[in-house]
């Protein structure tokens, strides 16, 4: 069974990548699908049944590049914090979120992250890149 | 029946006076919404709006148009479709939308955006983390966090009324403001 996970990117949903055996994770794109447990349970599923069997050390860092987000897709990022501060909490290797503000105006992303990362009580990682 | 074409004037003349970008009415679904922004966004582009503004219009009208679509719902009786219009004039951005609503749910969804408008930014932004906290994602996918996302992007107080239909429905009506010289 292969261990990677790959979701297009659309207008409506980010890309989603959770590459295992290269060790690569990551969400790119704009997140407001009408839906959003259509597009982000199947994912989350496999990242977490697919941890179980990943025996490294490493740890595993997660970059998200996300300029918009609508409430509901907030809403499934936090819940995927908290899991990953459950992990975190019982594991050597720790999941990390590195989260890149890419747009100009980013004030409404920071106050997202930051509400986030209150609510879940998981620091994900800001990274400011220059435009 | 099409609109009579010596209309068509007044009917344009009504959209300008009314400050009017855009109207839809008929079915919402996800390929109607992208179209609506996108459309809305050129608009906003070529008016040379606010970069920060634009945003929070943005982020508003997802959140209204996603609204409709999860909870539209058609009366063969009625017959009278869910509108979104987008406003915009010196001082605003206005954002209103119209779609049918069960009476029953009425009392709720008042109770809900009253305790939304009771706060002030700080009050929001506590009640958005709560309510991330506590709620689901329901069987349509959303998580109920809209109208508060709404009133924290505009940093105005949500209106709101309903025109009642009939025993059982009314009409919703919505409407969102964004000032444009809010920082």
């Amino acid at each position: 069974m292969s261990n990677k996970f790959f979701l297009e990117k659309t207008d409506s949903n980010p890309e989603i990548l959770f590459d295992f055996e290269n060790n690569i994770f990551s969400f790119k794109g704009n997140s407001l699908p009408e839906n959003v447990f259509l597009v982000y349970t199947p994912a989350f599923d496999f990242f977490f049944k697919e941890l179980q069997n990943y025996a490294s050390e490493k740890n595993i860092l997660i970059d998200i590049q996300i300029d918009f987000l609508n409430s509901s897709s907030v809403k499934m990022l936090m819940d995927f914090c908290k899991k990953c501060l459950d992990y975190n909490n019982l594991n050597t290797s720790q999941i990390i979120c590195e989260w890149s503000l890419t747009s100009k105006e980013d004030e409404d992303m920071e106050d997202i992250i930051l509400s986030i990362s209150e609510a879940s009580g998981y620091t994900i990682k800001k990274i400011s890149k220059k435009i | 029946m099409a609109i009579p074409l010596k209309d068509i004037v007044s009917f344009h003349q009504s959209m300008q006076s009314e400050d009017l970008v855009l109207v839809y009415e008929g079915e919402f679904n996800q390929e109607v919404t992208k179209s609506v922004l996108a459309m809305t966004e050129r608009n906003f582009d070529s008016e040379g709006l606010d970069s920060g503004v634009k945003k929070k219009a943005y982020n508003i009208m997802v959140e209204v148009l996603q609204n409709i679509c999860k909870h539209q719902f058609v009366d063969s009786e009625i017959q009278k479709n869910a509108i979104f219009l987008v406003g915009e004039n010196e001082e605003d951005v206005f954002i209103t939308s119209g779609n049918l609503i069960k009476n029953h749910a009425i009392a709720a969804l008042t109770e809900k955006i009253n305790l939304i408008n009771s706060k002030d930014k700080e009050g929001l932004k506590e009640l958005f983390k709560q309510l991330r906290l506590n709620s689901t994602i329901s069987d349509v996918g959303g998580a109920g966090l809209g109208f508060v996302d709404m009133a924290r992007k505009s940093e105005n107080k949500i209106e709101f009324q309903f025109d009642e239909i009939n025993a059982d429905v009314s009409y919703f009506i919505l409407l969102c403001r964004i000032t444009k010289t809010t920082n």
